[in-house]
């Protein structure tokens, strides 16, 4: 067991390598609540209803046709792929996460002074959540 | 070699640019210091800071350098930094291997030395940012 940085993420898109230029992954699970306090209560109680998640992904975006090819595979769409993650890469016995999702936004972003980056966000339709395994 | 791919590239931008090696008399480019007695006006340029960025998994490296002319006439030093501008500031290095996204002038230099003799010297250039990514 030891620490580990983001340096070996393996990111797939609809069965498109994504990691190349990535800067920050981020996955996220959460869980809508409702409020369950009543009567004398003197704090507030919550229970969970369902569950949901979402990842977003920055990216520093390239030129020329390797720039358009990259730029197709991020096209928002109607339809749901599988986003899969290797926090730590593909060797034998990492952990792989996948879940059916949605990408809802590609946000770039053009700075005089700085690199070209471009934003993305998934929203998770998946309704048994992500699944973990190993590689 | 990064380094030694990216002064090559520093070093033949200026030494072509014909401008610049008809004001001086010739090439009188010199990386980090220069020989005794090169001419009345010059041209050195070392490495000021930077290195790699590590911020994607791709590799990019953010250097700067001091490009400075060096006379023995402020109106020559300054002309020879004009030159120099002219070249470098939001031009595009070609740099073995890697692709030169960003080159511009940043912080300025201006000042005058005494050699042992008492005569001046004067130095005007400026400090260049210089980011470069692997092919």
């Amino acid at each position: 067991m030891a620490e580990y940085t983001g340096k070996d993420l393996y990111l797939l898109w609809k069965g498109t390598s994504i990691d190349a230029h990535y800067r920050t992954f981020s996955p996220t699970e959460e869980g809508d609540t409702v409020d369950a306090s009543a009567g004398a209560d003197t704090h507030r109680t919550y229970l969970m209803t369902l569950l949901d998640g979402n990842a977003s992904l920055t990216m520093v975006m390239q030129d020329g046709t390797a720039g358009t090819a990259l730029w197709d595979a991020i096209a928002p769409s109607t339809t749901a792929g599988t986003l899969e993650w290797g926090p730590e890469g593909t060797a034998s016995g990492d952990p792989r996460y996948h879940v059916q999702a949605l990408l809802t936004t590609r946000n770039p972003s053009y700075t005089y002074d700085g690199v070209t980056e471009v934003n993305i966000e998934w929203a998770y339709s998946d309704s048994d959540g992500p699944t973990f395994t190993t590689y | 070699m990064p380094v030694q791919a990216l002064e090559t590239g520093l070093y033949t931008i200026l030494s072509t640019n014909s401008a610049l090696t008809t004001e001086l008399g010739g090439t009188l480019i010199y990386n980090k210091q220069a020989p005794q007695d090169p001419g009345t006006k010059y041209v050195v340029f070392n490495w000021s800071g930077g290195g790699d960025e590590n911020l994607t998994p791709h590799r990019t490296r953010n250097v700067v350098y001091t490009v400075q002319a060096v006379a023995s006439t402020q109106a020559d030093a300054a002309t020879v930094d004009r030159l120099i501008d002219a070249a470098l500031h939001e031009q595009t290095l070609t740099v073995s291997g890697w692709t030169n996204f960003w080159t511009a002038r940043e912080d300025d230099i201006n000042y005058v030395e005494q050699d042992a003799g008492g005569v001046p010297i004067y130095h005007v250039g400026a400090i260049y940012r210089i980011r470069i990514d692997d092919d």
